[in-house]
């Protein structure tokens, strides 16, 4: 048994410098597989609400327009989701059969503003 | 002598988490105590019928934020058995190696918990400081750090390349040089075995009867790990499982310490050995049937029972955590211990009150 076993580790930390990151001076890059959020191509979705359906949180919402002449992309539907809710589980993703639907590394930026 | 009853928690400053005891003292000596469990139960169990069995891969995740991707795991084992679903033997050992890593990370986490509450604050924070670097490797990964929305019926979402492999292998070095260089105050500083060599013993006989689990029962020398019944990739590599027998907080911390090395070394055989192929199996059909899954988790066994009735949802999921099952255990240590120890004596179980409530 001894007093001093700390004392190595002590001391390397003494000359290691911080050991953690100088956020925001060195912003921290996500990993190319970080679930950050999800992001919808309005350009591609056709709206099928499969991702609405499959999502566990129930966290998106699409809506189909009824009018089959609608062709652009703002009439034919509406996808939302609430980020909130979402637990950036990915499932969407997978389910999307149009690939529509990307997980972006980027966390979604934090609320500064109370926006109910 | 007369007695005093002192409510302790659910807000205390050594539980990271709400459980409520009523320690019977005499003087400053416990001669009772008795918990009271219940205050963040989130009725995981029942949302079984609510999200389809699919879906529930990621409520399983969510029972406990540490040991997420065991639970997770156990779930998808249960529903694989019910269906008769070959899991591809890559995504055995990219499931092997994720377990590990979980224990990895919860093993050093309790280590610095531990550190924490004998008052050792640097210690803590070196233990926590590379359990960072465990979870970096998680993100890389699966894209998570605490929860990892990898695992699924029929084997894992995600692949590991061999590049990040060695990544990984020469990581798990690094790591475990770091941790040898501080693990050994654990073991050798004189302050640490003050507080813990001799302080709450739990005999073989006591762990046994009380159904203790875990570094629990190890640490009081039943040799019982779950992972020897080979499930997932464990029957291909080699290990042996870890255990002391003196019985006392310091024989429990040297468990986890060892075991912690332990799953450093199956990580790197998972590298090793892993074969290539496929990491997915697809599903087809809906589960229908019963199923008892029982896995080795950091804090123990954890034993999950599905029933299913051939429908998206299932009837039923039951799941026993390991802190629930040394509970008892953990009662019978505070019996005669100083009130000044029953911060060190509830840490010692490693206890997960999320899980055990669900
Ligand atoms: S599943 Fe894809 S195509 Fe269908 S609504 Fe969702 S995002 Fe659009
Ligand atoms: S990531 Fe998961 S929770 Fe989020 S929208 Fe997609 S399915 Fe829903």
């Amino acid at each position: 048994m001894s007093l001093l076993s700390m004392t190595k580790t002590n001391l390397k930390a003494l000359f290691h410098g911080p050991y953690t990151s100088q956020f925001p001076l060195k912003a921290r890059e996500p990993f190319a597989n970080t679930r950050g959020h999800i992001d919808c191509d309005l350009s591609t979705c056709i709206f099928c609400t499969l991702c609405d359906k499959k999502c566990p949180t129930g966290a998106i919402s699409v809506t189909r327009s009824v009018k089959a002449t609608d062709t652009t992309p703002e009439k034919k539907g509406t996808w939302s989701i609430e980020p909130l809710k979402c637990i950036q589980c990915g499932y969407c993703v997978e389910t999307c059969n149009k690939n529509s639907l990307i997980m972006k590394g980027e966390c979604s930026e934090p609320a500064t503003e109370n926006v109910r | 002598m007369s007695r005093t009853v002192i409510p302790f928690g659910p807000q205390h400053p050594v539980l990271p988490e709400p459980i409520h005891l009523d320690l019977v003292l005499e003087d400053e000596k416990v001669v009772e105590a008795i918990p009271r469990i219940g205050y963040v139960h989130r009725g995981l169990e029942l949302l079984v019928q609510k999200k389809d069995f699919k879906q529930y891969v990621f409520v399983a995740e969510r029972i406990c934020g540490i040991c997420s991707f065991m639970h997770g795991m156990g779930y998808c084992c249960a529903i694989e058995n019910i269906m008769d679903i070959k899991v591809p033997e890559r995504a055995d050992f990219l499931r092997t190696l994720w377990s590990e890593l979980s224990r990895m990370h919860s093993h050093m986490l309790w280590l610095g918990l531990w550190a924490d509450a004998f008052g050792f604050e640097s210690l803590f924070m070196h233990s926590w400081r590379l359990r960072e670097k465990i979870l970096d490797i998680f993100e890389q990964t699966t894209g998570g750090r605490v929860i990892f929305s990898v695992c699924e019926i029929g084997g894992v979402k995600k692949d590991i390349d061999a590049e990040t492999l060695k990544n990984i292998s020469s990581k798990i070095d690094e790591i475990k040089k770091d941790a040898l260089e501080f693990s050994k105050v654990f073991y050798k500083d004189k302050t640490v075995a003050v507080r813990t060599v001799d302080v709450g013993i739990l005999t073989k006989e006591q762990a046994f009867a009380l159904g203790a689990v875990g570094p629990m029962a190890r640490g009081s020398g039943l040799s019982q790990d779950l992972r020897s019944t080979g499930y997932a990739a464990y029957g291909q590599v080699d290990f042996e499982p870890i255990f002391e027998t003196d019985g006392d907080c310091y024989a429990r911390t040297a468990v986890r310490i060892r075991e912690f090395f332990q799953s450093a070394d199956i990580i790197k055989q998972c590298i090793g050995k892993m074969p290539e192929g496929e990491i997915r199996q697809k599903v087809t059909g809906k589960p229908n049937g019963e199923y008892f899954m029982r896995l080795e988790q950091p804090r123990g066994e954890v034993l999950y029972y599905a029933k299913a009735n051939g429908t998206d949802f299932l009837d039923r999921v039951r799941v026993r955590t390991p802190t629930f099952a040394n509970i008892p255990a953990m009662l019978e240590t505070l019996k005669n211990s100083q009130l000044a120890d029953v911060p060190l004596l509830i840490l010692t179980i490693d206890p997960c009150i999320s899980c055990t409530e669900r």
